[in-house]
């Protein structure tokens, strides 16, 4: 049953077609063949010759050995039985020796296009190969025998070379270590044999004959110069693509109910609605193919219909003026019922129901039609624009046909993605391994939220062949790649030498901006650092952290200094002062749509989904608030307005509050350690009542910030002096403090209960008022140092 | 062995799959054609013209949509009958070749002895 027999006839066939495997012999042959017979014809009607029938005699001899040679030895088909004899692909059979064994399999696998297949998409090479073949007995026998397996439970054809090497790899007893080890599973290698002969049947399908209807098709359908004009004929476009779309369950289902509905009386429309990107096109598209295929038994009334898509903007673009679309939509329909055998298709249907920029308003026109029936129409719109049309009419509502149309699972996704990949790689001349169609998948999931499955997997697909590495090859790392480039989110492990010494002293980068608060600086530090190594859980925020203390200590400092050190710059904080969240129906201000108000938490994530969450004044929010922001805690998610997953896993969460600050002040006072009382502080919040335990407890850490000492003050000093040089660097300007001037500012800058934030006012109010009348009065130029001394310091303060 | 091989071939699945092939094609030309389409809309009128009407309800308006529908018919059924007829020889010519080729497909590989034999006798034109 799985023995392999080399004298067989499939085998010895295989191996004689082999030899003529060469366009050039094959060339030759033909050629040789026409010089014959010429040279036959020559002889005989010239000469009178009887030799003429020898050359025939061989002309028709190689004429046989030809069409053997072509139609058989070339591409045996299987055998009859269910031998392994019958079985085994042409390929392999030609690339057996005698006495085959796991090793030669190792070897020969990716000289087969289902071997080449997995070697290039799975990076199955002949080198891994070979290593699996170290742990497998010599003996073929069960190496065949479990090729038969996979042959049958990828329901594929043939044992090919595709089928014999994934058989190898399940008989190495260590296998799902050595795959894990490539980030695959076996069953990952059974997909990529039901891919490879997905995509084989669709190159077979190419050569098959397409019936459409010939040239009576349309003999007895109008004329349609408008629709020409003002849509796209979909069918037209199809008819020269070979049948072959991937079909997903649903959508099979969905073209099937199509047909019902045109095909009895009734409505003659039907409104697929679904979100963007679940594929209504594409069923449109598949309904397209069943009309123009002549074998599919339609009835007449439906059969080589064609589907022509209306574009709004371009009628608005050509018809200007709303009138002059009233007039011209009634043309065009009028056009297509006269023909007799137009589907209108009104994409994005709800630009002709609504009054907005590239909108029109025709309901008044469409509505009379989609009524009475009488012209086909197909309606396609998102979800949340039907609601709203249905709101405002809903007597169009009621007229229409509904399909909901849902959006892909995971495993539809990848079928529709591997379908795409051919067309995306002729496009692009590049080539997609595995594993970027699974993270297309993964990265799509959490950052393309305009799409849904599979049109926003597709889409990161598509982004990612701009990035190949090298060869071309688009890997997992393109499509982080794309998603860096395109969201401006760090997505790999850090490979770079000075990133990876920028995380490693991000506790010094920070102080170089704000002053002590060590055990804050130094949490947040951990938690990038572990994100970098890729060490957390992928499926919560970067960090979250509660910052408590009192005001001016640095709380939202160092979110600043995080933003800028790390986060691409102060641009990237989000920031959300929660004291203007106070009232219940504020919820909705912090979820709202972007298009409504682009202030809004969700919003300003999706765009940003890299940045530094800041929410300031936590404790004055709104419980309903604080009740919403637990999911985003806790599973870095938020769910917008229209309902759409707003992820916040790669952000920092920063929560601030005051509350507390005068129990801070007082363990300070009394000499404690503060990380020793943040328990008794994170209880004494809970009984206050000023939050609930499961919202504190969803922070990852809980900072306290303690208040600031005069030393404390004095290097603030010195770091907005810092700041202030900063400023003056184009004009090469230096202002220096003396120790005096120093001490002076700090004896008035020093507020136990406002922190840090009078200092900045008095540095304002002193320094740089002396610095501005120094450069107005001349005597501070261009590249000058000013010195500020403690009496003018003083001076300045008598002054105001 | 090999030469079984391409007996067994050549007189079992090669003749079936030519004949096949022969079927296919001839089902195309068929599809290119659209015979049955054509006779099923023989009358109707060619392109639609003037199957809409003027929309006019005066007697001389009808009479007048009348006779452009009747034109229309008649330039549409001479056209199809055209294409029938023109259908219906390419058909027949196809179905000839094809039948020809069928039967002369077992015979094609004892021809070079045939060929041999009339060199041998010396049969010339």
């Amino acid at each position: 049953m799985h023995q392999f027999h080399y004298d067989s006839m499939r085998a010895r066939e295989s191996r004689a077609g082999k030899v003529f495997d060469s366009w050039f012999i094959r060339v030759l042959l033909k050629v040789a063949i026409v010089a014959l017979v010429v040279l036959g014809g020559c002889l005989m009607f010239i000469m009178h010759s009887s030799s003429a029938w020898l050359l025939w005699g061989i002309a028709i001899a190689m004429l046989v050995m030809d069409i053997y040679i072509t139609r058989e030895l070339l591409d045996p088909p299987l055998g009859p039985s269910d031998s392994l004899d019958d079985k085994l692909s042409r390929n392999v059979l030609t690339l057996l020796s005698r006495n085959p064994t796991p090793k030669e399999i190792a070897k020969i696998a990716h000289k087969t296009n289902s071997g080449n297949f997995l070697a290039v998409r799975y990076a199955i090479t002949p080198r891994f190969l070979e290593i699996v073949a170290e742990g497998v007995l010599e003996d073929i026998v069960p190496l065949f025998a479990k090729a038969r397996e996979v042959q049958r439970v990828t329901n594929y054809e043939s044992v090919s070379g595709g089928v014999l090497a994934v058989a190898l790899i399940e008989l190495n007893p260590n296998h799902e270590q050595m795959l894990r080890t490539m980030k695959l599973e076996v069953q990952d290698l059974y997909n990529g044999i039901i891919w490879y002969n997905y995509l084989h049947g669709l190159v077979k399908n190419r050569s098959k004959p397409k019936h459409t209807g010939g040239i009576a098709r349309d003999l007895a359908f109008g004329y349609t110069p408008y629709l020409q004009r003002f849509g796209q004929n979909i069918s037209r476009s199809r008819e020269g693509v070979a049948n072959g779309q991937v079909q997903l369950a649903q959508h099979s289902e969905i073209v099937t109910r199509m047909i019902e509905t045109f095909s009895k009386g009734g409505r003659q429309n039907v409104a697929l609605i679904g979100p963007s990107g679940c594929g209504k096109s594409s069923i449109i598209t598949a309904f397209c193919d069943k009309l123009l295929d002549a074998d599919a038994k339609l009835s007449s009334q439906l059969q080589f219909r064609q589907i022509f898509k209306l574009d709004a903007a371009s009628m608005i673009g050509a018809g200007g003026e709303r009138g002059k679309i009233e007039q011209l939509v009634p043309t065009i329909l009028g056009e297509a019922y006269a023909a007799k055998n137009i589907i209108i298709w009104l994409d994005n249907a709800h630009l002709f129901f609504e009054e907005a920029t590239g909108a029109v308003d025709i309901s008044n026109v469409l509505l009379p039609i989609i009524e009475a029936g009488n012209l086909r129409m197909i309606l396609t719109m998102e979800q949340q624009r039907y609601l709203e049309i249905s709101a405002k009419n809903p007597q169009l509502a009621n007229a229409l046909n509904k399909i909901m149309v849902e959006q892909s699972s995971e495993e539809e996704t990848m079928k529709v993605m591997e379908d795409h990949v051919p067309r995306l790689e002729y496009k692009y001349n590049v080539i997609y391994t595995h594993w970027a169609l699974v993270e297309a998948y993964r990265l799509s999931e959490r950052y393309v939220h305009d799409l849904v499955m599979p049109g926003r997997a597709i889409n990161l697909l598509e982004s990612a062949a701009n990035y190949p590495v090298q060869n071309g090859y688009i890997t997992d790392e393109s499509v982080q790649t794309a998603v860096e480039k395109v969201y401006g989110i760090k997505m790999q492990a850090t490979q770079d030498e000075g990133e990876k010494t920028k995380l490693l002293n991000l506790e010094e980068l920070i102080h170089e901006r704000m002053v002590d608060q060590v055990g804050a600086v130094q949490a947040v530090s951990n938690a990038l650092r572990r994100s970098a190594a890729g060490v957390r859980n992928q499926n919560r925020p970067i960090g979250t952290f509660l910052f408590l203390g009192p005001t001016g200590v640095g709380k939202t400092e160092l979110a600043k200094a995080l933003s800028e050190v790390y986060f691409h710059g102060e641009g990237e904080i989000i920031r959300l002062d929660l004291n203007e969240f106070v009232d219940s129906t504020d919820v909705a201000r912090l979820i709202a749509d972007g298009s409504e108000d682009e202030l809004s938490l969700t919003s300003q994530v999706m765009k940003h989904p890299f940045s530094v969450v800041l929410l300031d004044e936590i404790e004055k929010a709104h419980p309903q608030v604080l009740t919403t922001l637990l999911q985003l805690l806790d599973e870095g998610i938020l769910r917008d307005v229209k309902n759409r997953e707003v992820s916040f896993r790669d952000a920092i969460v920063i929560a601030t509050s005051n509350a507390g600050a005068e129990q801070i002040r007082q363990f300070i006072d009394n000499g404690m350690d503060l990380s020793d009382v943040k328990e008794e502080l994170t209880n004494s919040l809970i009984h206050s009542g000023e939050f609930k335990p499961e919202f504190l407890n969803r922070f990852d850490e809980i900072c306290i910030f303690k208040p600031l000492s005069k030393q404390d003050l004095r290097k603030i000093v010195d770091l907005i002096i810092q700041s202030v040089n900063k400023t003056l660097e184009p004009q090469k300007i230096n202002v220096q403090l003396s120790d005096g001037a120093k001490d002076i500012l700090v004896e008035h800058g020093y507020d136990p209960k406002l922190g840090a934030r009078p200092m900045r006012r008095i540095i304002q109010n002193t320094v740089e008022n002396l610095v501005a009348k120094m450069v107005l009065a001349g005597i501070a130029g261009n590249g000058a140092t000013i010195d500020i001394d403690a009496e003018m310091v003083e001076s300045q303060l008598e002054n105001k | 062995m090999l030469i079984v091989g391409f007996l067994q071939w050549w007189y079992l699945r090669g003749w079936t799959d030519f004949i096949h092939k022969m079927l296919s094609g001839l089902h195309s030309i068929a599809d290119n054609f659209s015979i049955t389409l054509l006779l099923k809309t023989l009358v109707a009128p060619y392109k639609q013209i003037s199957a809409y009407g003027s929309g006019s309800e005066s007697f001389q308006a009808r009479i007048s949509d009348f006779f452009d529908k009747l034109l229309s018919r008649m330039i549409g059924m001479t056209l199809r009958i055209i294409i029938i007829v023109v259908g219906i020889v390419v058909i027949l010519l196809d179905i000839l070749i094809s039948g020809i080729a069928i039967l002369l497909w077992p015979l094609l590989p004892i021809m070079p002895l045939i060929c041999v034999v009339m060199a041998i006798i010396g049969v010339s034109f």
